[in-house]
């Protein structure tokens, strides 16, 4: 069996000696398409974020199936919405080519082809109309797409996506959802932190379900049914998520 | 006409209003970074903290020396700079109010310093007090020398790192995933803003060091929305109101430089933001009456179809 892109042993993160994740293990195939699911607070953010090294761990480990030297240009990065200020003076096109800055080292001027791949990309997600724009003139879901055309336009090998989906239009949502499975198609593998639990079958081939705790981790097929999302969910609590996945 | 003329053909006014210039360039590029990070008031902080350090200097050598007195205004200014980074770091107390506190309290030990200093023999020659609002009048070659060195080593360091720069301006989560050491770059722009602060406190004095930084950003936002073309026209704006307000300071007599400097850049910017084409707000007003007149007109035809 091949490698796994990225496998994570034993991790507990911590803030202030208090455990918001606590030992996860699991492992995400190459190709794959991840969603991570949880109520607010359980931790996906920082799970994210400890994955792709921005927090230290407590303790366990995060192994890539590449050089750890190679995570600048292996590792792309889509934020949530509205966490860059909008009045930045930056166009459309700026920000897409943004992406090529890992491959250009910190003191090369872009040059004529990462130009060309910033506005390809911008295409590819619909917003080639819009590369004089400052991001601030945009709706929510054309900044989304802007973010995700510069992440494109890293090339990487492994895709981080921050609740993509949220806030943004069914369009939106479409163009999203064809890139990613452009990305698989094109042997590259995405995780995404998720939100809505209806389309979690539909979109992704593996979940990630946690509550400060593991809930399961594989493919969606075996891990994703009442009785996780239950108990990822404490349905107990939130008795109105009971019916909302099916 | 003539007077213009014969303004530039005077020694000292070509040594300040050169040195205003550079300083304005120095502002206008650090500024434009400082005001987008959210630190607008960050050069605030450290010119008033550089106040007890030029005190203390003075206090401890006893030597009126230049060079020795912005010594302690760096010492000072970098002592405010970590003690705001430290106390927003390591406590839940927001970065304005721990700026507010610094820049208060350090001020407030300068004022008691120097209230010591001054009762020492020698002190009146070595014009404490000239820091407080400045003396740009009193600029020579040196200080010229010393505020262009500090804008050369400000520009290339921009000029070379520029990526980095604007990266972690705009995106820190992302500038950390592709590999960036985010608190380098905030170092140094810090840094760059105490530099700053401390070169231009002859002449504009601590108490007005921060509008050179936040004006000229401030106004040159206003006419463009990319990070390249405001930095670069925060500069022209800082530098025009160097020369500006030096030639305008100097037709009056007994004028204040750094003042009318600071005033010429707050008029700058006051024009710029009810201007300016898309963002101005005069702009904004006339804009909204002519689509709610079309709207009107296009509601009335409904109605007159009806």
């Amino acid at each position: 069996m091949e490698n796994p892109v990225l496998s994570v042993k034993n991790l507990t993160v911590a803030y202030d000696g208090k455990p918001v994740l606590e030992n996860i293990t699991g492992e995400i195939k190459k190709g794959s398409l991840t969603a991570i699911i949880g109520p607010n607070g359980a931790g996906k953010t920082t799970f994210l974020k400890a994955i792709m090294g921005l927090l230290k761990p407590l303790s366990g480990e995060v192994t890539f199936g590449f050089e750890d030297k190679e995570r600048k240009t292996k590792i792309a990065y889509v934020p949530q919405t509205g966490s860059t200020d909008r009045d930045f003076p930056v166009t459309v096109f700026d920000v897409a080519l943004m992406g090529r800055y890992p491959h250009l080292g910190w003191f090369k001027r872009p040059k004529k082809k990462d130009r060309e791949i910033a506005f390809e990309m911008l295409k590819k997600v619909g917003m080639e109309k819009y590369i004089h724009r400052q991001i601030g003139t945009l709706s929510g879901g054309q900044e989304q797409r802007v973010f995700l055309a510069r992440a494109l336009a890293q090339q990487a090998k492994l895709y981080f996506l921050d609740e993509p989906f949220k806030g943004v239009d069914a369009a939106t949502e479409k163009v999203i959802v064809e890139m990613l499975r452009e990305i698989r198609e094109q042997g590259g593998t995405v995780v995404v932190v998720h939100h809505d639990l209806n389309t979690v079958k539909k979109y992704f081939d593996s979940v990630i379900m946690i509550n400060k705790t593991l809930v399961c981790w594989g493919d969606t097929e075996s891990c994703f049914n009442e009785k996780t999302v239950s108990r990822t969910f404490k349905t107990d609590i939130f008795p109105e998520m009971k019916t909302s996945y099916d | 006409m003539t007077d213009l003329f014969l303004l530039f053909q005077d020694y000292t006014f070509c040594v300040v209003s050169l040195g205003s210039a550079l300083l304005g360039i120095l502002c206008g590029v650090l500024g434009s970074f400082a005001v987008l990070r959210k630190q607008s008031l960050l050069g605030d902080g450290i010119s008033h903290g550089a106040l007890p350090g030029i005190c203390a200097a003075f206090l401890i050598t006893l030597c009126k020396d230049e060079e020795i007195l912005l010594l302690g205004a760096l010492a000072g200014g970098v002592i405010s700079l970590c003690l705001i980074t430290l106390i927003t770091r390591f406590s839940k107390i927001k970065f304005d109010c721990a700026l507010a506190m610094t820049l208060s309290v350090m001020f407030g030990l300068g004022l008691v310093l120097l209230t010591f200093a001054q009762k020492l023999p020698n002190s009146s020659q070595a014009g404490l007090k000239t820091f407080i609002y400045g003396q740009a009048s009193a600029m020579t070659s040196k200080d010229v020398f010393i505020i262009l060195i500090s804008t050369a080593v400000v520009l290339v360091t921009v000029a070379i790192f520029w990526k980095p720069f604007k990266l972690v301006t705009f995106d820190k989560v992302f500038s950390q995933v592709v590999g960036i050491k985010v608190w380098m770059v905030d170092f140094v722009l810090s840094f760059f803003v105490t530099l700053a602060s401390v070169v231009g406190i002859k002449t504009v004095g601590v108490i007005l060091m921060s509008a050179m930084l936040v004006a000229p950003a401030a106004a040159a936002r206003q006419w463009v929305s990319r990070l390249e073309t405001m930095t670069l026209l925060s500069a022209v704006i800082g530098a025009f109101g160097g020369v500006l307000g030096t030639a305008v300071s100097s037709s009056f007599e007994s004028v204040p430089t750094g003042p009318v400097i600071v005033v010429c850049l707050g008029v700058m910017a006051v024009f710029s933001i009810l201007l300016a084409p898309k963002r101005g707000v005069l702009w904004k007003l006339i804009k909204r009456k002519q689509n709610r007149k079309k709207l009107i007109e296009r509601v009335k035809s409904f109605e007159s179809s009806d």
